[in-house]
């Protein structure tokens, strides 16, 4: 236990610029938005009208939930700059060994890195989308009947859980890519997957489109499952999860970890 | 003997180059024995290969048990100090103290703070801010805390100014050996480490050349000097090194040997070395 926490712990320090950079983003954004608000109210009243027929709950559930998707897709771009270090950050800085000469179990230590480079910043996301649920109420209760922010919460938590979903997915195959590539590990692994989408179109071409190969950016998609955008106005809880697809997701996800550790194992022994 | 470490066999190529080729070694408990050889002799690579961080033919045993078997349980009972200041620049100092100590079941923090306090060491300063000879020692003493039995540096005073390698060895005898503990030192830098090494292994091209105590080192060899006029007598000694220096000649042979009007003085590891491998 000590270990894992220690691990966690110094993975944390390590990157902790990169966690950190989507909150400052965000924080920037918000405060100029707070500020052109209050410009606005100065100069002329704001006429806010709130998605959802006038109804402020539903429109602050619905508000934060497509905040957080914003917010998420931030969340996401960091964690695709970060694949291109996650696991080769300390080749390049020649501290590899030092941590190699650590007695822990490599699992415990690529276990570590996979939850952190995958899930660690979706904590920060979520304290940034409860901090922005209350400030979303507490700006539309001025004109809005009231302060909803058990809607704006649940829109929070609902947006939050489908941030996991496509980090499991997506920060998996960062994952994947970063024990494959050494160098520009996000752009190879996209460049890779390109290639096999041509290849595919090339082979159904070959067949004179007999046959039908998946397309592999859709079939990625699909692993998130259900983001409930069709259906925004009723989006719950239910919809998010009753999607046998993202039973797919977390087998991937378990292949990606796996291959991945795997291959990082071989290559520091190659080196 | 107690051996802690048995090579048998050890082969090990990078693509078209052999960097180690059947080398058979014992090291034995106790002793602080000095890995010699030039740049690329295959120091380094034997290093690596004995923590099984590379891939290699043959054996390699600590305490009669198969690096495979040991597993990362090996790094509780062996330490390695690489050739570079291989900590994470990212950390501070006591980031890293702390990383250690947490990964290390047998950390004494009873040691570590002793050390560290008679250092001065910034324990607020990020790694990458510290000198070179601060980074080693940082390296050092993080190495000692963790009370291991077998120790591995890899030219572990590459670059660090006369001070710092003084320090350096004083702390790695005054604070870590005794008769229970095993010190391998690879190095290039002969002269440096010749007045603490008990035992020598001069590796050349991924050969072992030779494997020897100290004592038997220096009296299997001798340093001969003659006059200028007296070196037809040396020669037929065939010496396996020789230099001139103001009217006289000095020779490096094998055995002790009797020349009349010829000085003898012990022999340096460094002569003996430069000898074996130019050989």
């Amino acid at each position: 236990m000590e270990q894992l926490k220690t691990l966690l712990l110094v993975e944390y320090k390590k990157r902790k610029s990169t966690y950190w950079w989507p909150v400052w983003i965000i924080a920037g954004l918000t405060a100029l938005s707070l500020i052109a608000l209050l410009i606005a109210w100065i100069v002329e009243s704001p006429n806010i009208v709130m998605y959802g027929g006038g109804e402020g709950a539903m429109g602050l559930r619905i508000g934060m939930y497509g905040t957080m998707f914003s917010f998420g897709i931030i969340f996401l771009a960091f964690m695709g700059l970060g694949a291109q270090t996650s696991l080769n950050r300390e080749k390049q800085l020649g501290s590899d060994l030092f941590f190699r000469c650590q007695p822990v179990c490599f699992w415990k230590v690529t276990g570590v890195k996979y939850f952190m480079h995958v899930f660690a910043s979706s904590i920060l996301l979520l304290g940034v989308g409860v901090i922005f649920a209350f400030i979303l109420s507490i700006v539309s209760a001025f004109f809005v009947d009231g302060f909803f922010i058990g809607n704006a919460l649940y829109g929070t938590l609902l947006g939050w859980l489908n941030y996991l979903k496509l980090a499991l997915v997506f920060g998996s195959l960062c994952y994947l890519f970063s024990a494959i590539f050494k160098n520009n590990a996000l752009l190879l692994g996209a460049a890779a997957l390109g290639i096999l989408e041509g290849l595919f179109a090339i082979i159904e071409a070959i067949f004179r489109h007999t046959i039908r190969l998946p397309d592999v950016f859709v079939s990625l998609g699909r692993m998130v499952g259900n983001m409930g955008l069709d259906d925004i106005d009723t989006i719950r809880m239910g919809m998010i999860f009753n999607d046998w697809r993202l039973l797919l997701g977390v087998l991937f996800a378990g292949c990606c970890y796996v291959a991945g550790s795997l291959i990082y194992k071989l290559r520091a022994k190659d080196a | 003997m107690e051996h802690v470490i048995d090579i048998k066999e050890l082969t090990k190529d990078y693509k078209q180059v052999r960097a180690l080729e059947n080398v058979d070694l014992q090291i034995p408990k106790g002793r602080i024995v000095g890995l010699l050889g030039k740049n690329g002799a295959g120091k380094s690579t034997m290093l690596k290969c004995l923590l099984d961080f590379l891939k290699y033919e043959g054996d390699i045993a600590f305490f009669g048990k198969s690096t495979k078997e040991w597993k990362h349980e090996l790094h509780t009972k062996v330490a390695f100090i690489p050739d570079v200041s291989g900590l994470d620049p990212r950390l501070t100092v006591q980031e890293t103290i702390d990383y250690v100590s947490g990964m290390n079941p047998t950390w004494n923090w009873d040691k570590a703070e002793r050390l560290f306090a008679k250092s001065e060491l910034p324990r607020d300063q990020k790694v990458k801010n510290l000198s070179k000879g601060m980074k080693t020692k940082l390296y050092l003493m993080l190495t000692l805390a963790k009370d291991v039995d077998i120790l591995l540096l890899d030219e572990p005073t590459l670059g660090l100014d006369i001070v710092f390698r003084k320090e350096f060895y004083d702390l790695l005898l005054g604070e870590f050996f005794d008769e229970t503990k095993t010190v391998l030192i690879s190095t290039h830098q002969v002269a440096e480490v010749e007045n603490i090494l008990q035992d020598v292994i001069f590796i050349d091209h991924g050969h072992i050349k030779l494997h020897e105590d100290m004592n038997t080192l220096k009296s299997n060899w001798s340093v001969v000097e003659v006059p200028a006029d007296k070196e037809d007598e040396l020669m037929a000694f065939n010496p396996k090194s020789k230099t001139k220096t103001l009217g006289k000649v000095r020779g490096l042979v094998e055995g002790k040997i009797t020349l009349p009007g010829a000085d003898y003085a012990v022999p340096s590891v460094s002569d003996i070395f430069v000898a074996m491998v130019n050989e």
